[in-house]
């Protein structure tokens, strides 16, 4: 029941928005935060009732890692290895977030 | 978004966060924690948990527990009743697919839930938000809406009410639930029954990006307990559950956050206010758990024009604890006993024909255990034949 899922946000009228869970799914959402097109929201029951910050999701990755270092090295190494993707991703999505808005 | 949700499903950080579980728990257990029994509110959480195998990752000596976490299941009787009724007297009604085919205690005239309701004649509508029934109301005469949901789906109440979107024969029958309060309920049932004591809350992620991490720093400092806030991915819950393993070890209280990429300390700030514009809290009861106080949230002020409890005088749930004979639901939503604990379990009580309500909703611990946990013949067999192993091998 408080499932979300996150979903693009496509336009924005008001307090609603178009937004897109991916393959081909949209709709039309309540918008109970400030987004604007190309920011992600997480969608439950009709409405985006939060907006995803996926930079924050490193914070835990630089956490977990803190501690993966006294573990092994091969820990540490795997944290090191997604920490890398996640920024190459993050930095990736400007230029996407830009397109997204575009149309 | 895809990359970060291929990352929280990764074997390489999963195998990190089960061996700093490992780590902690072997700590909790050399300074004679037996069992640390962490409790989830939130069946997103279970439902990670089970579909992931979470519970297989953990070691022996950590209890991963679902406390009341379903919306649906917790539903009073008398809000089905009141629904049915009213969709047998011409009133349209609109509901989640979810309590759709939640069962009513007792069947009125003839009927046990709203899809009976509707087969019986009834005008029963299954939208996916309210604003979807806020559009659609204005086509109908009388309408009603089966308002279920914990804070995370009570703004999506406030704001049409507040913004004067709703038309005036759009009532609700009110159904809203807050978490804190039954966690506790939950947390001191299993003292009072002599369990093992809950000695973590792994706290609603959804419910928290409304209400924020503050009311569960709150619960868990005025019980002495660690609260961890989680995503829903299952590096998010591994991650969590080390922490909370962590925060015990060190013998901290209060909350953290482990799901700051959505949920912040003070919360969805405007939809707050607007919940708050709207609604006012009361004393509710819990299906299954009677009567907690300042459990529920109420239409306030001019917004009673909207409720249908006082537009049809219909009898409001009391707190005579509403479970069929023989169903062992309220001590599942405690987190007292596990599915596999009940007699009718995959036996009388199934996903295509539920008994009881914890097998309704696709929330529900006994529905998410029916569809994925192989009802519990797996385990059974794994402990017969000694097949859990030490996991220290996979990290």
């Amino acid at each position: 029941m408080c499932w979300g899922v996150p979903a693009r946000v496509l336009e924005v009228e008001g307090f609603e928005a178009v937004v897109d869970f991916g393959g081909g799914v949209r709709r039309r959402v309540l918008l109970l935060v400030d987004a604007a097109p190309g920011d992600y929201v997480v969608v439950h029951a009709g409405s985006a009732i939060g907006k995803v910050k996926p930079e924050e999701a490193l914070e835990i990755l630089l956490a977990l890692k803190e501690v993966a270092e006294s573990l092994s090295p091969e820990a540490a190494e795997a944290l090191d290895k997604a920490i890398e993707e996640l920024r190459s991703s993050l930095a990736g999505a400007a230029p996407s977030k830009a397109a997204g808005g575009s149309h | 978004m895809e990359a970060l949700q291929a990352l929280l499903r990764s074997r390489e950080l999963a195998g990190v966060a089960v061996r700093l579980i490992r780590r902690y728990a072997s700590e909790l257990a050399a300074r004679g924690f037996a069992s640390v029994k962490l409790m989830n509110f939130c069946g997103t959480h279970e439902w990670t948990t089970v579909h992931f195998g979470i519970r297989s990752l953990v070691p022996p000596n950590v209890e991963l527990v679902a406390g009341p976490g379903c919306p649906v299941c917790i539903t009073p009787s008398a809000c089905v009743e009141a629904a049915i009724q009213l969709a047998l007297d011409g009133v349209t009604v609109y509901t989640f697919g979810d309590a759709y085919r939640l069962p009513a205690l007792k069947p009125v005239r003839g009927a046990r839930s709203l899809i009976e309701a509707r087969a019986a004649g009834g005008d029963v509508r299954v939208v996916y938000g309210f604003a979807d029934a806020v559009r659609d109301a204005r086509s109908a005469r009388e309408a009603v809406f089966l308002a279920i949901g914990f804070e995370t789906t009570a703004p999506s109440y406030a704001l049409p009410l507040a913004k004067g979107l709703v038309p005036p024969n759009l009532k609700l029958i009110t159904a809203l639930r807050l978490t804190p309060p039954a966690a506790k309920r939950a947390i001191a049932a299993a003292v009072e029954r002599g369990l093992e004591p809950v000695r973590g809350i792994i706290a609603p992620g959804h419910v928290s990006t409304v209400t924020g991490a503050e009311p569960w720093d709150r619960l868990a400092r005025e019980l002495g307990l660690p609260a961890v806030v989680s995503g829903f991915e299952p590096v998010d819950l591994l991650a969590s559950i080390a922490t909370l393993l962590r925060m015990l070890a060190e013998g901290r209280v209060g909350a953290e956050v482990e799901y700051r990429r959505l949920v912040t300390w003070e919360g969805n700030v405007a939809a707050k206010k607007l919940i708050a514009e709207v609604f006012e809290v009361a004393d509710a009861a819990w299906r299954g758990l009677g009567v907690i106080p300042e459990s529920g949230l109420e239409l306030r002020g001019p917004y009673r024009v909207h409720d249908a409890w006082e537009e049809y005088g219909l009898p409001r749930p009391g707190p005579e604890g509403d479970m069929p004979v023989g169903c062992r639901c309220a001590d599942v939503i405690l987190g007292l006993a596990k599915p596999t604990d009940c007699p009718l379990f995959m036996k009388a009580c199934t996903p295509s024909k539920p008994y009881g309500p914890c097998m309704v909703s696709s929330e529900g611990t006994c529905a998410i255990w029916a569809r994925f946990g192989g009802g519990g013949l797996a385990d059974a067999v794994a402990e017969a034949l000694g097949l859990r192993q030490p996991l220290d091998r996979r990290g």
